[in-house]
């Protein structure tokens, strides 16, 4: 009886002690190193706001920086008339004070649409939009909301007609691109068409002249070009991460970052991996990647990029087409874009500032929380349709926290001008 | 005594040698921009250039690929097919980069070429001249 007694304290004493070890390991944080090295705070300095260069040129949109478009453009994107409601306009999804977001794991629209709505703050450095990359401009984007049945479910005739009948826009489109021309008869202009709607609108496109379509066509790729001269001025601000770099550089007391948070940023360069995707300044490569990211619950996998650049190839609105302002040598992004079944899945890298601001997470808001998020790349699991490049991280409960307090302190403020923010 | 000492030495000594090629060969990695490699067969040798440096990240450049054969004198009118990726993530690259232009003297103009992430990156040269197919491998970190 005795021994046995002894046998049940000895297991139990065992039992103890691994789990008291296994939480030692799981939660106490190993002693971090306060120093960087030389190399490392270079490597910092290439991802602060301070090292973004100056905004790409958008060689497709001739008034890309010309002020007037863009006070047009702002005008334009606060227009809930550019709905078939009367109730959408692009701030519908695309919130200043929800830093261009809407806090929902799918945009609603006329209806609820079929992707989390991505943020705008840096969105002009991007090479290509959409999470599937099926835009290859910022101006080309702005338009397939607009015709999108669940998001503004309008049509370029009636963004046409907008323009035309309204005298403010009339006026200002005039001085940006010349005339405009007479598109108030209906029978030459049917007052709902496009190529890409509803039967009745795609036969009311059909029985146009390709004259008249290509007129339609360049009032609405402009429309796309001065949304796209306002919201190349929306940029994040700095971050506790921006000033930490910077008093890291100045040899200054490196205190805008806690001990844990720096614990995190060191993951994020080495153990955790997400610089190799989130690199740069805005904290992306704005490249796709399949991270084996599942469905939302009851829906069919996206195909991802593997689908978008087709699309892009194929879209008159693109680099290469004759709406476009650049010449062939200069859209080398579309001209040299890689296709192939490695895309099948692969979903455009988000920006990572600003974090607490774009919840839920992913193409389709499917992960709730940041570390939800952490938990998925830590993993790794197989994708379920195509390959998931990422591997296991092996990381320690304190590690997920501390990368996830790393992620907390790139929130900041936005840098751009109030005027800009507000309904015109 | 004596030979302890020199077991010693022998310790430092090749400690810092390791120490000194380690940090060298680590710089080089980071610093290179251009290359010399070899064919398989072998035939040709290939000069490497990024016209941009150091070599960006997240942005597309372009390279210059000159081509020697083994007289040493150089090839026109190859057809130069460039692939590749990281191996590390089971990944291609992330544009298709492709020959657009003879230089002339054997110097070819690789456009499109854009990596977007930090790591070894493998590119796969397949070259034919006159029906001979030659492959070379070239990997560097960036």
């Amino acid at each position: 009886m005795k021994h046995m007694q002894s046998r049940t304290i000895l297991i139990l004493a065992l039992s103890i002690a691994l789990c008291t070890a296994w939480a030692g390991w799981q939660y106490i944080p190993l002693p971090v190193s306060s120093t960087w090295a030389e190399r490392d705070v270079a490597l910092l300095q290439s991802m602060t706001l301070n090292a973004l260069p100056p905004i790409p040129t958008s060689p497709g949109n001739a008034v890309a920086d010309n002020l007037s478009a863009a006070q047009l453009g702002h005008q334009i994107f606060f227009d809930p008339r550019l709905s078939s409601t009367g109730t959408v306009s692009c701030a519908t999804c695309h919130q200043p004070d929800k830093y261009f977001n809407d806090e929902l794991p799918l945009a609603v629209g006329v209806s609820q649409a079929t992707r989390n709505t991505m943020g705008l703050l840096g969105a002009a450095y991007s090479p290509w939009y959409f999470w599937d990359g099926r835009k290859d401009s910022l101006w080309s984007q702005a338009l397939a909301p607009i015709e999108n049945p669940l998001e503004h479910n309008s049509s370029r005739n009636q963004v046409a007609r907008l323009i035309s009948s309204t005298a403010g826009y009339r006026k200002q489109y005039q001085a940006l691109f010349g005339n405009l021309p007479d598109i108030s008869d209906q029978k030459r202009f049917p007052v709902d068409a496009t190529p890409l709607g509803t039967t009745a609108q795609q036969q009311a496109w059909q029985s146009m002249s390709a004259a008249d379509q290509q007129l339609i066509n360049d009032i609405f790729a402009n429309v796309g070009k001065v949304l796209a001269a306002y919201q190349r001025k929306l940029m994040p601000g700095e971050s506790p991460f921006d000033t930490f770099v910077a008093q890291l550089g100045n040899g200054e007391p490196a205190t805008a970052l806690s001990k844990n948070e720096q614990a995190g940023l060191k993951l994020f360069l080495s153990k955790a991996q997400c610089i190799n995707c989130h690199n740069g300044p805005l904290f992306t490569n704005n490249a796709f990647h399949n991270t084996a990211v599942l469905p939302p619950l009851g829906q069919l996998p996206s195909p991802g990029r593997s689908e978008g650049l087709r699309q892009a190839r194929s879209d008159p609105f693109n680099c290469l087409g004759s709406y476009s302002d650049a010449t062939p040598e200069q859209c080398t992004e579309l001209r040299f874009a890689r296709s192939g079944d490695e895309l099948i899945g692969a979903q455009r890298t988000a920006s990572l500032r600003n974090l607490a601001h774009t919840a839920p997470y992913m193409h389709a808001g499917q992960i709730e929380t940041l570390a939800e998020v952490i938990e998925h790349y830590d993993r790794a699991e197989d994708a379920i349709f195509g390959h998931n490049e990422a591997k296991p991280l092996g990381l320690r409960a304190i590690e997920r926290r501390q990368l996830q307090a790393f992620l907390d302190s790139l929130n900041g403020e936005i840098a751009t001008a109030d005027k800009w923010l507000n309904p015109p | 005594m004596m030979r302890t000492t020199w077991l010693y030495k022998k310790i430092t000594i090749s400690t810092l040698l390791l120490c000194a090629t380690t940090l060298l060969f680590g710089e080089r990695l980071h610093a290179a921009v251009s290359w010399e490699t070899h064919s398989q067969p072998s035939g040709l040798t290939l000069h490497l250039k990024s016209l941009q440096s150091p070599i960006p990240l997240n942005q597309m450049h372009q390279w210059e690929i000159t081509i020697i054969n083994g007289e040493g004198l150089p090839v026109e009118d190859a057809e130069v097919t460039v692939t590749g990726g990281m191996p590390e993530h089971d990944h291609g690259l992330a544009t298709a980069p492709r020959v657009t232009q003879q230089l002339g003297e054997g110097r070819y103009l690789l456009e499109g070429v854009r990596f977007h992430m930090p790591g070894m990156w493998k590119l796969d040269f397949d070259i034919r001249v006159d029906n001979q197919r030659y492959q070379v491998e070239h990997s560097f970190s960036l």
